[in-house]
């Protein structure tokens, strides 16, 4: 086992760390759902990074803001998942998220990102390819990447060219309207791919890519001995295919429910069936251990030993199901027969360095978060619910087809604005309610239900830091356990111009936001010891304990000081610089209150 | 420099937490701590009730919490896992409950599954303070708890382990070994608890009445939470009584909880002048932004200046005037609680209180000190100062013009359980 061990791990943020003596410049990434939190990580992340900010710590929120111009994220139209909170902040995205649908009936489901680095000196760029299973959601599913890294030399290379066209084509998929900017990204990256000289991870000779549902050349599995099969969903005929070119022993991983739903003769034909394991044995000290185990399979891996020398390991978003690869039955594989639009990367090394199908499925400690799948542990299939289910899944598609906007009107009142929803609404009968909100608006103001069809209907009245495109939307079904809550991004006619502005203003908005805002500055960028973790005052939200820890600023900063000499260095380069950028913004940020603060950690760390 | 490989994916935990946060920014917070006295009211409440909070509706809460959380446990679940079954079975409970005669002070009765704070974290705090979590995991926060379990588990197989040896040469049942566990031994949960189609009721029964009252007197003897416990034979005066300081049980009290007691009431009965002071200024301020409000705030101009008359004429004026602040003080910074500002605004308070002449509302001094408190607690969000008109429009007459109770009202059910389950075949 070499390959797929479950030890290699990575951080998803690392994907946005620059090589050596580069910085990040932009990044284009796609994905079937998405969190808006989610996606503000990236950009937050990078901002903490920059001189910029660090020079300037109030002027984080709008660093922040510009950094999201930079990263562009398509994905399925219909696909946001609702946001825990409600936060002003949240608007921050809709620079970004670009809704798509995919050109046949099907779903827009690759997650990859494609980022550019710019040399810090001279004008070289690195290009770096990550091809994900995972959702830009708060997933903490068992899920599979592959980061490809290569320098842009001007040099033609067809390798991804197919890649290059979906990023090409991006902007023609699109639900909104985009900056010319976005339109301008789409075209410059694509171009860019044409002449990237990609560096293969070690053991590997050749690389493939494949773009399904944009009428391109469609993958197709080689002639193999044994064959190793990792899908969350899987489908009978799909399975058939992906295996009828192989003559060994065939394995086959996915979830319980999934293989519950095969048919009997499909699951025989596979030497071995697998389940991810709910119960796990090992108590080791490694940190990411508790991820590793939680959640469910969501990888989407296929393993072919082609020879005894070669073997491929083909990833991407492609379940083993006929929407993505397609059906053996028609004969030609007609391009109609693929519904989603789907990435996919075949990747081909020698056997002796990554491993056999054989020895990555033998592996001990593979196995060991594997149970063999047993029919009789599934419970039985609730089919009023699954239809109950599929009834709110139609109507969200309706809500996607719709074409809604919001509209923007100033009120007689200075900051007040009256937003109205328009567009053919969807006909909502036989469900039990719909509620409807602004994802900056707290779930307790929801509007109760909506016009159950219509053209027009006023959502109240807000305030110019809440004014947003995303419409949280619950549906619920008749049926008890089943409701549905997404966020649709609207189209926003004549929003005021100065919203963003009027946000970033309200976030240091007392003395109390201020000492907040300094806290979780101070220990994001590690100038400041991440306390509290041990104290356990029973009101932090789970995992979130060292920044909201109710220890005292000025107990934080001695306690940093006394352990850690050097970060006082640090803290007081930054006070410093806290100053300067009030002089330079004209504007009293720093309460009183602090400087009297400040001269007590300097006067108790010289002692 | 370049790197190309293929991993498994780990989210970020770091940067997630530091988005969390970051987004808590965006928040608007409705305070109604007006006046920023509120650490002193929970300071108070704290050493009076240890381990309970103005959410608490109903007492055997803290025995469902438990009852969840076992069986999981034993199952050994990852922490993910246990999360989300605890969180699955607490939205189911609602409507089982909601299928028992008496659902009074069922958490989630309107809201249903959409229920936003569940019980076991309303309740999580409280099961460590009096005992039911036991050490070393009293303490946790319900997320470090669940990231303890790994930890957890390899204690409970080892000991199980340990006491298995010490059987196996003899040491039979009363070996000293005893096995691992996060919740002390409580009494079996209903055989239908388990069962998702039963209904759950919330009468406690005379085991769990007993445990309860067993932890109470281990763990917070000293409280005035464990007088009342103890008091089953005046249950219906505690069911009767007004506040905590009622005279109809204010015997049941030890000395050291009668003083404690004695400060709560005179504190509450000057922040309720503060209060009504602060509703009285603000019915006259609101006219100056939104003319046509006037007519409706002279009406409540003049209700409020009645409610301070009434106020004034109470027998507790005297008692504010041999007020021992510098004992009180004291009192108040017991706790973990940050008291230190909201202290020196009371004490200011006070003092302008005892040198008063005139009618409350006609003192310049006495309205400057509560518009300058009010803008220092709330910034943007003052309702005399406002950054958004909305605050004040949206203001509508009264704001906090309830006396401070001590979490009373809540203290009363979770009382009135116990004693209901005490008393069950006595």
């Amino acid at each position: 086992m070499k390959m797929l061990a479950p030890k290699h791990r990575t951080l998803y943020t690392d994907f946005f760390l620059a090589p050596d003596g580069f910085s990040f410049q932009e990044a284009i990434g796609t994905t079937f759902s998405l969190g808006l939190d989610v996606v503000l990580e990236l950009p937050a992340y990078l901002s903490l990074q920059s001189e910029k900010v660090r020079n300037d710590p109030i002027g984080m929120l709008e660093a922040m803001y510009e950094q999201s111009h930079s990263i562009d994220v398509y994905y399925q139209h219909g696909r946001i998942t609702p946001p825990q909170e409600n936060s002003d902040l949240l608007t921050f995205a809709e620079e970004m998220t670009i809704p798509v649908t995919a050109p046949r009936k099907g779903v827009f489901h690759p997650k990859l990102w494609v980022i550019v680095f710019q040399s810090e000196i001279t004008d070289e760029m690195q290009c770096r390819l990550v091809v994900l299973s995972r959702n830009l959601t708060k997933a903490t599913d068992w899920d599979i990447s592959l980061q490809l890294d290569g320098l842009v030399n001007g040099k033609p290379n067809q390798d991804m060219s197919a890649l290059s066209t979906l990023i090409r084509r991006l902007p023609g998929l699109a639900k909104k309207g985009l900056r010319k900017d976005q339109r301008s990204r789409a075209n410059r990256i694509s171009k860019m791919l044409a002449t990237v000289q990609w560096s293969l991870p070690e053991g590997f000779k050749r690389i493939e890519v494949f773009v399904h549902g944009l009428n391109q050349s469609l993958w197709n599995p080689p002639p193999a001995n044994d064959v190793l099969i990792v899908s969350p969903f899987c489908s009978d005929h799909a399975l058939d295919w992906l295996t009828a070119t192989s003559s060994g022993e065939s394995t086959l991983i996915s979830n319980g429910y999934t293989l519950a739903k095969l048919k009997e003769s499909t699951l025989e034909f596979f030497n071995k069936r697998y389940t991810l394991s709910e119960y796990f044995d090992d108590v080791s000290d490694d940190e990411h251990a508790d991820q590793r185990r939680a959640g469910s399979l969501h990888a989407k891996i296929f393993v072919y030993d082609r020879t005894y020398f070669h073997t491929h390991i083909v990833l991407g978003s492609a379940n083993a199901t006929h929407f993505a690869l397609g059906d053996k039955r028609s004969k030609s594989r007609p391009h109609t027969n693929i519904q989603n639009v789907e990435f996919i990367i075949d990747l081909e090394g020698y056997s002796k360095q990554i491993g056999t199908v054989r020895q990555m499925v033998e592996d001990e400690e593979f196995l060991s978060y594997l149970v063999p799948f047993d029919i009789e542990d599934q419970g039985e299939i609730d089919k009023e619910k699954m239809e109950a289910e599929n009834q709110l899944d139609a109507i969200r598609d309706q809500f996607v087809d719709a074409g809604l906007t919001i509209r923007c009107e100033p009120t007689e009142e200075k900051d007040i604005y009256h937003l109205t929803f328009e567009g053919g609404l969807p006909d909502i009968k036989h469900i039990k309610d719909c509620c409807v909100r602004l994802v900056t608006v707290k779930k307790e103001k929801s509007l109760e239900t909506l016009p159950r069809k219509g053209d027009e209907f006023s959502l109240g009245e807000y305030s110019t830091t809440q004014l947003s495109q995303y419409l949280a939307i619950r549906l619920v079904s008749n049926h008890p356990d089943v409701s549905l809550h997404f966020v649709i991004q609207a189209k926003f006619e004549n929003p005021p111009g100065d919203r963003i502005e009027s946000t970033i203003g309200l976030i240091i908005s007392d003395e109390k936001a201020f000492y907040r805002y300094l806290r979780w500055f101070l220990a994001s960028v590690g100038i400041l010891e991440q306390s509290g973790a041990s104290k356990g005052e029973g009101k932090d939200e789970p995992g979130a304990s060292w920044l909201t820890a109710e220890t005292p600023l000025l107990e934080t900063m001695l306690r940093t000081g006394a352990h850690n000499p050097e970060r006082l260095r640090d803290l007081r380069n930054f006070i410093n610089e806290l100053r300067k950028a009030e002089k330079i913004r004209d504007q009293n940020i720093i309460p009183e209150s602090f400087h009297r603060l400040w001269s007590v950690v300097e006067k108790a760390l010289k002692e | 420099m370049i790197s190309s490989f293929i991993r498994w994916v780990d989210h970020d935990q770091q940067s997630r937490d530091r988005m969390a946060e970051l987004m808590r920014f965006g928040q608007h917070k409705e305070s109604r701590d007006e006046l920023g006295i509120g650490t002193i009211r929970d300071s108070i409440s704290d050493q009076l009730f240890p381990g309970t909070s103005v959410l608490m509706s109903r007492l055997r809460y803290m025995f469902f919490i438990p009852w969840i959380y076992q069986p999981l446990e034993e199952r050994k679940l990852s922490s993910a896992r246990v999360a989300a079954e605890v969180e699955s079975f607490e939205r189911k409970l609602i409507e089982r409950i909601r299928g028992s005669e008496d659902d009074e002070g069922l958490l989630g009765r309107r809201a249903g599954e959409a229920l936003k704070i569940l019980p076991s974290s309303i309740y999580w705090t409280g099961l460590g303070a009096w005992g039911m979590r036991t050490e070393p995991y009293a303490n946790l926060s319900q997320g470090q708890y669940h990231s303890h379990l790994p930890t957890v588990y390899h204690r409970m197989r080892e000991s199980t382990a340990l006491r298995k040896e010490a059987m196996r040469v003899g040491e039979g049942e009363d070996a000293p070994i005893s096995i691992h566990r996060t919740w002390v031994k409580l009494p079996p949960a209903p055989d239908t608890f388990h069962d998702s189609d039963s209904p759950v009721d919330f009468r406690v029964t005379v085991d769990e009445g007993d445990m309860i009252y067993d932890l109470l007197k281990t763990n917070q003897g000293h409280t005035a939470l464990f007088d009342l416990a103890k008091s089953v034979s005046t249950s219906s005066d505690i069911q009767q009584a007004e506040s905590v300081w009622d005279p109809l049980i204010y015997s049941n009290y030890s000395p050291y909880n009668r003083e404690i007691i004695d400060h709560a009431r005179i504190f509450s009965y000057a922040s309720h002048g503060g209060a009504l002071l602060y509703n009285y200024l603000l019915a006259k301020h609101k006219p100056q932004l939104f003319p046509d409000s006037v007519e409706e705030m002279e009406m409540l101009e003049e209700k409020y200046r009645l409610s301070l008359d009434n106020w004034r004429l109470s027998d507790e004026y005297e008692l504010l005037q041999d007020w021992d602040l510098a004992r009180f003080q004291s009192i108040a910074r017991r706790t973990s609680h940050r008291v230190d500002k909201a202290l020196e605004f009371v004490s200011q308070w006070v003092g302008l209180l005892r040198s008063l002449k005139g009618p409350l509302t006609e003192s310049i001094e006495a309205g400057q000190l509560i518009k300058k408190r009010e803008i220092m607690q709330k910034m943007n969000s003052s309702r005399f100062k406002p950054a958004d008109k909305r605050v004040l429009e949206n203001w509508k007459g009264e704001s906090g013009t309830n006396r401070l109770s001590f979490r009373w009202s809540n203290i009363q059910i979770l009382i009135r359980d116990l004693h209901a389950g005490l008393s069950q075949g006595r």
